[in-house]
């Protein structure tokens, strides 16, 4: 029982971070039809400002907070800088430009913070017993603040005005023109939250595992799975999909014997593929 | 076709099929070089193909495996020998792209590019786990190709170890019979539905043309090239694993042929020799390299989307701008 407890939560932790990140590329994909994925990177980059802060010892939550600006605006800015020049070419083109941005991100990660993996010494300690189970504070808290910060965004595309503004362009951008929704200030919105969100889960999750400069592009295949089980476009296909391969990761790494679990899990891939190959949400609206 | 394309063609067929191998005959390494830069530009070529469709496949390391697999698979367990596995080991890789090209493509654009970035880790992973296609540790002693003899007469020599040139020879034939393969399918009827499907899906399908067919046909002829490349490098490497067909490879060959033009039949080949001589330049341990190749694939999107061949093109235009601006000789 306690075992299993563990595999859940363990699961859900990994499937909260995929759905932050995918969310990130889902957001920027309604708006600018372009993934970018060099989205994973930024996880990267909140891996590092986590792996910085502790060696300089720097309240947890304050990197955490840093990282969710810092990241925001680089969102922003490359939105601004790159992935604006490159609208309404068909998706081959800005789908290469992101590519270089990822080998970009990476190749200076490598130059400046060197080939080795870093781990970061956990910051919350202690174990929590009820009854036989046991889970560790850490692990808990990390669940929280995702499941905060994920509850936020969609509060924020639900109530607020400009949550709202993106989603319509979504829908149908000619009506939101129509509506004065100006397509490059929420493009530039959508690219700092997603990169926000992205931060937030390096700075997260980096306690829990590692970060060196190669760890996006690993990440980001996952996210292409999360997206192609939940359903290109779909916000609740980003969590449905986000949480089903955590969960189905954890649990077939720990039932299932080493090669066996990859070739399972990829099975179950193309098994959606062959009879849902738009996804369990289908693509639609950004809902 | 002009006079003046026709003789440049014909130029530069001639340097790469007999200057090449005259020049350096003696030097393996370059002889190394411009094999390998032969491989990536008939594969970067198939990426094309899949490209006049409309699509962005970063799926082709998977035919090239397919191949590489049916190659080693005919050649080691039933013993046939490589210039009979070679064409099959291509129609292996075709039949494999119809049969997954039914379900993949049906989906378009950025999805069908996603999918098949899933596709290579799939493939990848399943032939890892699948222990008569050689698990984790692939193939091995993968035979060389065989010498023909018609008689006395020598057709093709033995190929061993220290000399390349025979290889060389094969992969430049290769590379000249795809190059013109898909120049003819360009200029044919079936090139012109290409292009059709990739501008207006919804308009070709009205004319009667079925779509999906011709998506499935063009993904199946670049499988056929591709698996071609497998097999030969099945065949010259005589060693691979799994991990020999990684995504970074399918991603290669997309990004050589943007920075050579994608829209350029001859763009994947400029681009393929073009970066790799200049990554053989700079030397393995050039760490640098990374960022070197993501500024050069940003600024060809963003400052000259059609690549290094679209950049010749406009310095032509320009001449015969200066031409016409310029008062002439004699005047």
């Amino acid at each position: 029982m306690g075992e299993f407890a563990q595999i859940v939560i363990n699961g859900l932790i990994i499937g909260l971070s995929y759905v932050m990140l995918s969310l990130g590329i889902t957001l920027t994909f309604s708006i600018r039809r372009v993934i970018n994925i060099a989205h994973a990177d930024i996880y990267m980059l909140g891996g590092f400002m986590a792996y910085f802060g502790s060696q300089f010892g720097i309240n947890y939550f304050l990197v955490l907070m840093a990282a969710l600006v810092v990241l925001g605006c680089l969102g922003a800015v490359l939105d601004t800088l790159l992935f604006r020049r490159v609208r309404d070419k068909g998706p081959a083109g800005p789908m290469v430009l992101s590519l270089g941005l990822m080998y970009l991100i990476e190749g200076v990660a490598l130059l400046a913070f060197g080939e080795k993996v870093k781990g970061v010494p956990s910051v919350f300690k202690g174990v929590i017993h009820i009854g036989s189970i046991s889970f560790g504070v850490e692990r808990l808290i990390v669940m929280g603040i995702s499941l905060l910060l994920i509850t936020g965004l969609f509060l924020f595309l639900g109530r607020v005005k400009w949550g709202q503004a993106m989603r319509a362009l979504a829908q149908d951008p000619e009506a939101a023109y129509l509506q004065g929704i100006d397509i490059n200030r929420m493009s530039m919105l959508c690219f700092a939250l997603g990169f926000s969100l992205a931060g937030a889960a390096g700075v997260l999750l980096t306690p829990l595992f590692y970060v060196g400069y190669a760890v996006g592009s690993t990440l980001i295949f996952k996210c292409f799975m999360v997206l192609v089980i939940g359903g290109l476009g779909s916000v609740l296909g980003c969590l449905v999909g986000g949480l089903l391969l955590g969960l189905i990761e954890a649990f077939v790494v720990a039932y299932v014997p080493g090669q066996l679990a990859v070739l399972i899990m990829f099975a179950l891939i193309l098994v959606i593929l062959l009879v849902r190959p738009q996804g369990l949400m289908g693509r639609g609206e950004l809902t | 076709m002009t006079t003046f394309k026709r003789v440049s063609v014909v130029v530069i067929l001639v340097i790469f099929l007999v200057l090449v191998p005259l020049l350096f005959r003696d030097s393996q390494y370059v002889l190394h070089v411009f094999i390998m830069c032969s491989q990536l530009s008939i594969v970067s070529l198939t990426v094309r193909v899949v490209f006049t469709v409309g699509e962005l496949s970063f799926g082709q390391v998977v035919f090239v495996m397919a191949g590489a697999y049916a190659s080693a698979i005919l050649s080691t367990k039933m013993g046939l020998p490589f210039w009979i596995s070679l064409p099959l080991s291509g129609l292996v890789s075709a039949a494999f792209a119809t049969l997954i090209g039914r379900p993949i493509l049906r989906l378009r654009g950025t999805y069908f590019s996603i999918l098949t970035v899933i596709l290579t880790e799939v493939a990848r992973q399943g032939i890892r786990s699948l222990k008569f296609l050689g698990g984790p540790q692939g193939f091995h002693g993968i035979p060389r190709p065989e010498s023909i003899h018609i008689g006395k007469f020598i057709l093709v020599p033995e190929f061993n170890t220290t000399d390349r040139l025979p290889y060389y020879f094969v992969i430049a034939f290769l590379l000249t019979i795809t190059l013109l393969v898909l120049w003819r399918l360009e200029k044919s009827p079936t090139g012109a539905v290409f292009r059709a499907t990739r501008q207006n899906a919804a308009v070709a399908e009205s004319l009667g043309i079925n779509v999906t067919r011709y998506r499935i046909l063009a993904l199946s002829i670049s499988a056929f090239f591709a698996g071609l490349v497998g097999s030969f490098s099945a065949h010259y490497i005589t060693i691979f694993y799994p991990e020999t067909f990684s995504l970074w490879n399918s991603i290669d060959y997309v990004l050589y042929a943007f920075i050579g033009g994608i829209e350029y039949l001859w763009g994947p080949i400029v681009g393929s020799f073009a970066l790799t001589w200049l990554w053989e330049y700079l030397g393995p341990s050039a760490q640098y390299r990374m960022v070197l190749f993501a500024v050069l694939v940003i600024a060809v999107i963003l400052f000259f989307p059609g690549g290094f061949l679209s950049l010749v093109k406009s310095m032509q235009s320009l001449r015969i701008v200066l031409r016409k601006v310029l008062p002439k000789r004699g005047d």
